[in-house]
């Protein structure tokens, strides 16, 4: 027998436990070229669990960059608080991680230069324990071989890994991701999916990831959060019960429950 | 797997690409050869048969005398090393202004604003029409004339240079700052690295001008040099002189630039292959 999705309870958006990332009454207003004011998102409340992977998903212009913004400390909030690690984020943190949808990896810079740039530029290690990080990671995302290369001469499923070992160089405590797979193809997007969450199930990071493509929230997430469209507020919380390690792949194909979320928060989201 | 077996098949295909690249860039060479010596020749026929009047053109051979002669009289070098100097102190000193300014300018949004009108309206000055107020100001000498080149460097590379440090990508500049950069950082290792491409454009194009420039100085005040015997053959309609000066700064010109054409190769070799040609 299958647990029929439709009758498991929603996850809840606070788990009142202890949180790697706290959202209370998140507000940002903006004012549009015409002087009106509106809001982005409204009244946002969020805990992440240490550890957890919590996916946001939701219509474009519903407010998700702006939410990723506010935590990684780039954007300060209209109203409300965010705490990282029990500690208000004021600014940008050496111990919060962000992963563009761009590879944006440096063109002057070698594959291993790029890996090693978050270290260089926040002063950690020594040259040669850089050197020997970002070997290991390149190793970890199948690219040894490559530290000599320059990224032109990458394709972008390859970039995108290189992005991916950057972004664990500094092993930030919290990983905010802004559509980190959107520039890949649909066959690439899965091979670099599983790469990611192999690195991710061995490190255990805490990761926010927003998305608006359901099947890479449920196939990736711990909890999925779906956000209404403008303004953004949390619509629905799922926790997505699904055993791991997980494969992408093999959910596409051979997991009726993964369908089943699939179906579910898309209705949500058509609303 | 797979992939990276998919990836030594792509780089042995473009290292195939590259070879006919290679092989297509020497038959083009061959080309341009044969052209030349066919113009040459036309050249040379024309004058002879008389087609064209000797008064006002020099046929190759005569050409090719007269530099033989002015080599031999050992003055030949006098007057380009006199040219050399001029173009060479004035293109060094107008590229380190330049690109100091340049960064200043693009660096300082305030003062950039502040003095972009200026810059502009120097730029847009014909400078080389300065070389008689140079002179009243610095002499007959080697400043005035290396004062003329400078003028002429210094404008193209801040342009440039103030140019290539505003058009650094923002999700660069995005990045640098989600990773907690330094604004010292960001300057050294994002916006520094990505406007040498422009520097060295502008370095390049204003050679040439750095060239003429110190011809052209020494058209006006020179008592040596390329410029002076331009000069001084047409005073006495010495044409062949006259091509021959052209003649020998076009080949500075050429092998000076192919020179920093390798040189950029090599130190950009990070750019994709088709935006570096």
């Amino acid at each position: 027998m299958q647990p029929d999705i439709e009758q498991t309870p929603l996850g809840e958006a606070v788990t009142g436990g202890p949180a790697a990332i706290a959202l209370r009454r998140l507000t940002q207003t903006f004012r549009s070229p015409k002087g009106e004011s509106f809001d982005a998102i409204a009244d946002i409340d969020l805990d992440v669990a240490d550890g957890e992977f919590v996916a946001i998903v939701g219509p474009s212009g519903c407010g998700k960059s702006t939410l990723l913004n506010i935590v990684s400390g780039i954007l300060p909030p209209t109203r409300g608080e965010v705490s990282v690690k029990d500690i208000p984020v004021t600014g940008v943190r050496d111990d919060i991680g962000y992963m563009p949808a761009r590879d944006l990896l440096l063109p002057w810079r070698t594959v291993e230069h790029n890996v090693e740039f978050p270290l260089e530029i926040q002063r950690r290690l020594s040259p040669a324990e850089r050197r020997q990080r970002a070997h290991e990671l390149l190793a970890a995302v199948g690219l040894s071989g490559f530290e000599r290369y320059y990224p032109h001469a990458l394709s972008q499923g390859m970039k995108q890994r290189v992005a991916i070992a950057r972004t664990f160089a500094t092993r930030p405590d919290v990983l905010l991701m802004d559509e980190p797979f959107s520039a890949l193809d649909a066959q690439t997007r899965v091979v670099v999916q599983d790469l990611f969450l192999t690195i991710w199930e061995a490190e255990h990071r805490t990761v926010v990831l927003i998305t608006h493509d359901v099947t890479e929230a449920v196939a990736l997430a711990d909890r999925v959060v779906v956000m209404s469209p403008r303004p953004g507020t949390i619509r629905s919380v799922y926790d997505i019960a699904l055993p791991r390690p997980r494969s992408v792949e093999q959910l596409l194909f051979e997991e009726p429950r993964y369908q089943r979320y699939l179906q579910r928060i898309w209705r949500d989201l058509q609303h | 797997m797979s992939q990276e077996a998919t990836l030594t098949q792509q780089s042995r295909v473009a290292v195939r690409k590259e070879a006919a690249g290679q092989f297509s860039r020497l038959q083009s060479a061959a080309l341009r050869a044969a052209g030349t010596v066919v113009f040459v020749l036309a050249w040379e026929g024309a004058v002879r048969s008389g087609i064209v009047d000797r008064l006002f053109l020099a046929p190759p051979s005569a050409i090719a005398e007269t530099i033989w002669e002015l080599a031999g009289a050992g003055t030949l070098w006098t007057h380009i090393l006199e040219t050399l100097r001029a173009t060479l102190i004035g293109f060094a000193a107008g590229t380190l202004v330049g690109v100091l300014l340049g960064f200043a300018l693009g660096l300082m949004p305030r003062i950039g604003a502040l003095l972009s009108p200026f810059v502009t309206t120097m730029n847009s000055m014909p400078r080389i029409a300065l070389a008689p107020l140079f002179v009243l100001w610095f002499g007959i000498g080697l400043t005035s004339r290396v004062v003329l080149v400078f003028s002429l460097v210094v404008f193209i590379v801040l342009t440039n240079t103030m140019a290539g440090t505003q058009s650094v990508d923002g999700d660069f500049l995005r990045l640098s700052r989600l990773l907690n950069a330094k604004r010292r950082d960001i300057i050294l290792k994002v916006v520094l690295p990505s406007t040498v491409p422009w520097i060295f454009a502008a370095m390049r194009l204003s050679f040439a001008y750095a060239l003429a420039g110190a011809v052209v100085g020494e058209m006006f005040l020179g008592q040596r040099g390329l410029g002076y015997l331009i000069v001084a053959g047409s005073g006495v309609f010495n044409i062949s002189q006259i091509f021959a000066a052209l003649v020998i700064t076009v080949c500075i010109a050429y092998v000076l630039d192919s020179a920093a054409g390798l040189l950029e190769r090599n130190l950009l070799k990070w750019r994709p292959k088709e935006l570096a040609r």
